[in-house]
């Protein structure tokens, strides 16, 4: 199982990245926005740094796999390529070069005393706000005077961060130079074309090209991927793909389970009938009525039965969504009778489709059984007719049914698209359709997985039941 | 940009526009603006809709009520009480629209959250809401020794302004002394300009001089100051008593929270960072610095900074259960990112959010104990009790739920269904009637001019004489939309209506092409030139019927004229994709402007390079003039005289350029409740506005529950 789940997750990671389109360029409505950012080159980047999109496939890979994070925050034993860490050569108008470098946040190098990070971290953090009416700067200033180089990630970060205050700027730079001994020399024309960001761009490029390109990642959370259960989170939204999961299967699960569940109680008697009457016109018309429903596609059915059931026609049942409005404030027996009735039409629209081949699979194995020497000693002895064929023929014969159910309640599980659209209905279908639109590989991999791991229990169900069912199977 | 008028006319020109800009009379005192004559209310007007109508009324003025509804002649008296639920077709991320930018989260703030300032849904003019009034006094940036000009001017302060001097390829700041005040008229050659504070707490007690020798620049109308309304309540956490009162610190923390660069709301900041100071004056009085002179200031300080409750937002409060004593701007910025009431919204508004799900959102009238409204205007506190927007992705569905009577009000109505049986079917009309309107929104062919084919004029223009726009818009829209020829709302002063579309003439095309070397040399039935074939790519979001209706006609037309064009349908995250690449010959899109947007989005140069990368300006258009007039319209305090240059740029921008195939207007097609009256269609998006609906079976009379 571990293998084949492995396979898939190789197989889905690859396909997702294979195929076109970028969830970056989906940030924010697509860049159709009114009145929106006119950088959106800048903010494509910055969403996929913040999803490590900009990493190489094989670590994207392992880090979703884990149970290394390989994130900036990551475990420390791993380095990260900053791709955004970009320096940039100036070209002046006396043919001199400036190198300057796009301001980032900086992590703390590895060995870095975390109690003494957060100190130099929370003092720039003042001193750099120190104009907008914080905390006095004054006594922040002794930890960071003291720490030398190791405060200048701290230094850095808050300088990425301060381009609206020139006095937090100058109080940040003056701190880095008392860190670092580097003296900043910006060129005059810079700072007349972009002021005091040429402070900014000359410490950070600077910093890149005196070994701060290469660093390694915080150490922050070390441990995490799909081994230890993390899901990650949706790109767009933020929100806990685990979570978002676990609400979409509390509607599909139930749904799902009771119309397998129906599917198999109507498609087993019908199979029977209709082999009872074989060749007979009720046969045949069974047979017609059971193809009939299988040939009509589901997004019709559902509307029809909408038009026919709802407002529009009987006015009998509600049609969309799993509750009325005002639901939360029944009490439970009606609240539980209101779940009922919204259930109705998506159950029938989920049920109707399968009935055909599982009654014909049902069939076909019994008329398989029909003619065996035990079916005619049963009779024989005596046996009454419906008997026979409900405790031996039904036994031996369905058994192509069992290996069925393990198949049909994955694909059940994974929702249907179709329905959870016609009735408003926020299941694990349209979840994974919202992913794929959205391209958001965490919501696909999660989906595909579940389903994927659903399969194969499935597989491994019907294997035990097939067992329980047939003694001969295990001894063989 | 600056202006190449001498500076005496200058000066009579600033003093003017200043004067209009506010829109008040030409005293001193009458330039705070009269909360009285602001709130005079509109009549409104009945009747049903016309041919001539249907494009919608044109410019501001009042705007009829139930112009469709079926007993719209019999007025409904206006009663308090009952709920709506309205559609909507997907959720924002959260209504915390700093860091969201969706249409929706917008429209849902329109009743549960306020602004200093609101747009006229009729007038279109922008009245006090958070505010009781404002004042614009004009920045006048110092130049000279440091020491000496503050020994001069003990009033001057230290602020942010464009650096001009760089021109408009290279925007950058500088950090300069001004001292501000209303410039008044000066007599030429006394060498010295007058101000007059008119704004509360100005740092000179009267009237002051400045030498027009220490003057570098002067930036009409960039410091507004607005003072507070004091009686406005935040809505509560929870079911608690609601105490806390909006102030001018909410606002104050509301600006630095723009500013912060960790909270995530990058789509929007470059709208609100050019406001580079926000002084609380007093509890109930800010001052607002602008980096320049800009036509919009007002409409960003105004509608588009939203105020977030210091009190649930800032770590630094005293008042928020997770007060911290020193913190980061990043964590700052973190906790604005992720707090979990940008869900469950605490606003300003008459309704409060009370209830999020992924199927519907929930807004309850904002009311204390006893069912008393707390909203501080009970005059525009609405009519309903409740509203309801209801979550359906899938137009058929939705219009399933009309059928259902679960919808009181749903604009995505198909003209299948408009025109077809449902809309006649007994279900819908006895619960519903149907109706349309127009928005601001348009669609549009854009070419890519940097591909050689559709590089020349002569081509854009031929393939525009060759599409039967007028045809498509009586089969593909049923005559319900308009053929437009610019950018700007059809329903604004800026739209040119004296240009003409130009008329389907698919001789005069072929013309065209023939002359300018555009014909089949290979035989294949294809135009060509140096090699090139006339194939262009038609790009449209597949899952968009009308586009790909409007592909199929065009390629019929293009196919007469010898021009192939080829339909490719793509989902919206590649589409999206190869048009930030500018990966295209033409692609079908649309845009929803305000109804006075910055027209630099769309059609400046800067934005318009080949290598630029996801800009709006998607079209390639590179023009000087075009780029002149951009700056000229954003300084341009004068509204007509604005509106002018906007109609110039579209002129400039449709009979010198034509980078789009601008195409249609199209209608809304509307199902509204019967029992919902008060419904108006304005020229501002979202063109209705809840607070004016009432229920026809409400029966109370009091706003109190």
């Amino acid at each position: 199982m571990v293998p084949t789940t492995l396979g898939i997750l190789v197989a889905i990671f690859a396909l997702i990245h294979l195929a076109p389109g970028d969830p970056a360029m989906l940030m924010g409505g697509g860049g159709m926005e009114q009145n929106a950012n006119l950088d959106r080159g800048a903010r494509a980047e910055k969403f996929r740094r913040k999803h490590g999109l900009d990493r190489s496939k094989l670590v994207q890979f392992f880090d979703y796999l884990g149970p290394f994070n390989l994130d900036r925050d990551g475990h420390p034993w791993f380095t990260v390529r900053y791709t955004e860490r970009k320096v940039e050569r100036v070209r002046l108008s006396d043919g001199s070069v400036a190198i300057e470098g796009v301001p980032l946040a900086i992590a703390d190098p590895p060995g870095t005393d975390p109690e003494r990070a957060i100190v130099w971290r929370e003092s720039a953090g003042i001193l750099s706000q120190e104009p907008m009416g914080r905390e006095s700067g004054v006594q922040t200033l002794g930890p960071l005077e003291g720490a030398g180089e190791a405060a200048v990630p701290a230094l850095l970060t808050e300088l990425a961060m301060a381009s609206g205050s020139r006095e937090a700027v100058d109080r940040l730079s003056a701190l880095l130079t008392g860190a670092t001994g580097h003296v900043p020399a910006v060129p005059a024309e810079r700072s007349e074309a972009i002021g005091q960001e040429a402070l900014i761009r000359h410490w950070f490029g600077w910093y890149y090209t005196h070994g701060g390109d290469r660093v390694r990642a915080t150490g922050e959370r070390p441990w995490g991927g799909l081994l230890l259960g993390d899901l990650r989170t949706e790109m767009q939204t933020g929100r806990s793909v685990a979570r978002e999961l676990g609400k979409r299967l509390l509607v599909t699960v139930p749904l799902s389970l009771v119309s397998a569940l129906l599917s198999f109680l109507i498609a087993v008697p019908l199979g029977l009938f209709s082999v009872r009457h074989r060749g007979t016109r009720r046969d045949s018309a069974l047979t017609t009525l059971l193809y009939g429903l299988f040939a009509i596609p589901t997004f019709w059915a559902g509307l029809m039965l909408v038009l026919a059931f709802g407002a529009t026609g009987l006015d009998w049942l509600p049609v969309l969504g799993l509750h009325d409005p005002g639901a939360a404030e029944l009490g439970s027996v009606a609240y539980a009778w209101d779940t009922l009735l919204h259930a109705i039409l998506p159950v029938v629209t989920l049920t109707y489709g399968s009935l055909a081949y599982l009654s014909r699979q049902t069939r076909a194995g019994l008329i398989e059984v029909a003619g065996a020497d035990y079916i005619r000693t049963a009779r024989a002895k005596g046996v009454p007719e419906g008997q026979v064929w409900r405790r031996h023929a039904l036994r031996n014969g369905a058994l192509p049914v069992l290996t069925l159910m393990g198949a049909v309640l994955p694909v059940l599980i994974g929702g249907s698209i179709v329905v959870e659209t016609v009735f408003d209905l926020p299941g694990m279908g349209l979840y994974a359709y919202k992913g794929l639109l959205a391209r958001d590989a965490h919501i696909l991999l999660a989906t595909t997985l579940l389903v994927g791991v659903l399969t194969q229990l499935g597989l491994l169900l019907s294997d035990v039941t097939y067992r329980l069912a047939d003694p001969r199977i295990g001894d063989a | 940009m600056d202006s190449s008028r001498p500076a005496s006319c200058r000066m009579l020109a600033a003093f003017w526009t200043a004067l209009l800009a506010i829109g008040a009379s030409a005293s001193a005192e009458a330039r705070i603006y009269q909360k009285q004559a602001a709130e005079a209310e509109a009549p409104t007007v009945g009747g049903s809709p016309s041919e001539e109508d249907e494009g919608g009324s044109l410019g501001p003025g009042p705007v009829p009520v139930d112009v469709f509804h079926p007993e719209r002649d019999k007025a409904s008296e206006p009663r308090f009480g009952g709920s709506v639920v309205v559609h909507v077709a997907s959720l924002p991320k959260h209504m915390n629209y700093v860091t969201d930018n969706s249409g929706t989260a917008r429209r849902m703030l329109l009743p549960t959250h306020e602004t200093l300032l609101i747009e006229d849904w009729e007038y279109h003019d922008f009245r006090p809401r958070l505010c009781t009034s404002y004042v614009a006094e004009d920045l006048v940036v110092l130049e000279g020794d440091r020491a000496e000009l503050l020994e001069r001017y003990p009033m001057a302060r230290e602020v942010r302004v464009v650096n001009r001097q760089q021109g408009v390829d290279a925007p950058s700041h500088r950090d300069v002394l001004a001292v501000f005040g209303s410039l008044a008229p000066v007599i030429e050659d006394s060498g010295s300009r007058t101000l007059r504070p008119l704004s509360k707490g100005h740092p000179a007690g009267g009237d002051f001089t400045v030498r027009e020798a220490d003057v570098a620049s002067i930036e009409l109308g960039a410091v507004m100051s607005f003072a507070l309304r004091d009686d406005v309540l935040w809505h509560p956490r929870a079911d608690e008593p609601a105490t806390h009162r909006f102030d001018a610190h909410d606002v104050r923390f509301s600006w630095e929270a723009w500013h912060n660069p960790a909270v995530d709301c990058d789509a929007k900041r470059f709208q609100l960072t050019t406001l580079t100071d926000c002084e609380v004056v007093d509890d109930h009085y800010v001052r607002f610095f602008y980096e320049q002179q800009y036509s919009l200031a007002l409409r960003a300080i105004g509608t588009n900074l939203v105020i977030l409750p210091r009190h649930v937002y800032d770590l630094g409060d005293p008042d928020n259960p997770d007060f911290a004593e020193s913190f980061t701007q990043e964590e700052q910025g973190n906790y604005v990112n992720e707090h979990p009431r940008n869900r469950m919204w605490i606003g300003l508004g008459p309704y409060r959010i009370s209830e999020w799900s992924d199927q519907a959102v929930v807004a309850e009238r904002f009311v204390d104990a006893d069912g008393k409204a707390l909203y501080f205007d009970r005059e525009r506190a609405g009519f309903l009790d409740s509203i309801r927007w209801r979550v359906i992705p899938d137009d058929t569905v939705a219009m399933g739920a009309v059928l259902n009577d679960e919808l009181d009000y749903f604009e995505r109505m198909s003209s299948e269904d408009y025109f077809g049986g449902l809309a006649e079917s007994e279900a819908f009309q006895d619960s519903h009637y149907k109706g349309f309107k127009y928005t601001n929104a348009f669609s549009y062919l854009s070419w890519n001019m940097y591909r050689p084919k559709l590089a020349e004029k002569v081509v854009r223009d031929a393939l525009e004489l060759a599409f039967d726009s007028e045809a498509y818009r009586r089969t593909g829209y049923r005559g319900q939309a308009q053929r437009i020829t610019g950018s700007f709302p059809y329903s604004s002063a800026a739209y040119n209506h004296g240009l003409e579309v130009r008329p389907f003439d698919p001789a005069a095309a072929r013309d065209m092409l023939d002359d300018a070397g555009w014909y089949d040399r290979n035989g294949d039935g294809t135009r060509d030139k140096n090699g090139v074939e006339l194939e262009i790519e038609f790009l449209y979001f597949g899952s968009n019927p009308r586009s790909s209706d409007l592909g199929l006609a065009m390629k019929d037309n293009y196919a007469e004229i010898g021009v192939r064009l080829v339909l490719v349908g793509l989902e919206w995250v590649t589409l999206s994709e190869r048009m930030a690449q500018r990966d295209f010959d033409s692609i079908n899109l649309g845009w929803l402007p305000e109804l006075e947007s910055d027209p630099e989005q769309l059609w400046h140069s800067t934005l318009g390079g080949k290598d630029d990368f996801g800009t709006s300006n998607h079209a390639g258009v590179m023009d000087e003039l075009v780029d002149k007039l951009i700056a000229d319209g954003q300084r341009e305090l004068d509204r007509d005289a604005r509106m002018g240059i906007w109609r110039e740029l579209h002129r400039r921008l449709y009979e010198d350029i034509n980078p789009y195939l601008f195409l249609y207007r199209p209608a809304y097609r509307v199902a509204i409740s019967k029992q919902l009256r008060g419904v108006q269609f304005f020229a501002i998006d979202p063109t209705y506005s809840i607070r004016r609906w009432h229920r026809a079976d409400a029966t109370r009379t009091t706003l109190d529950r």
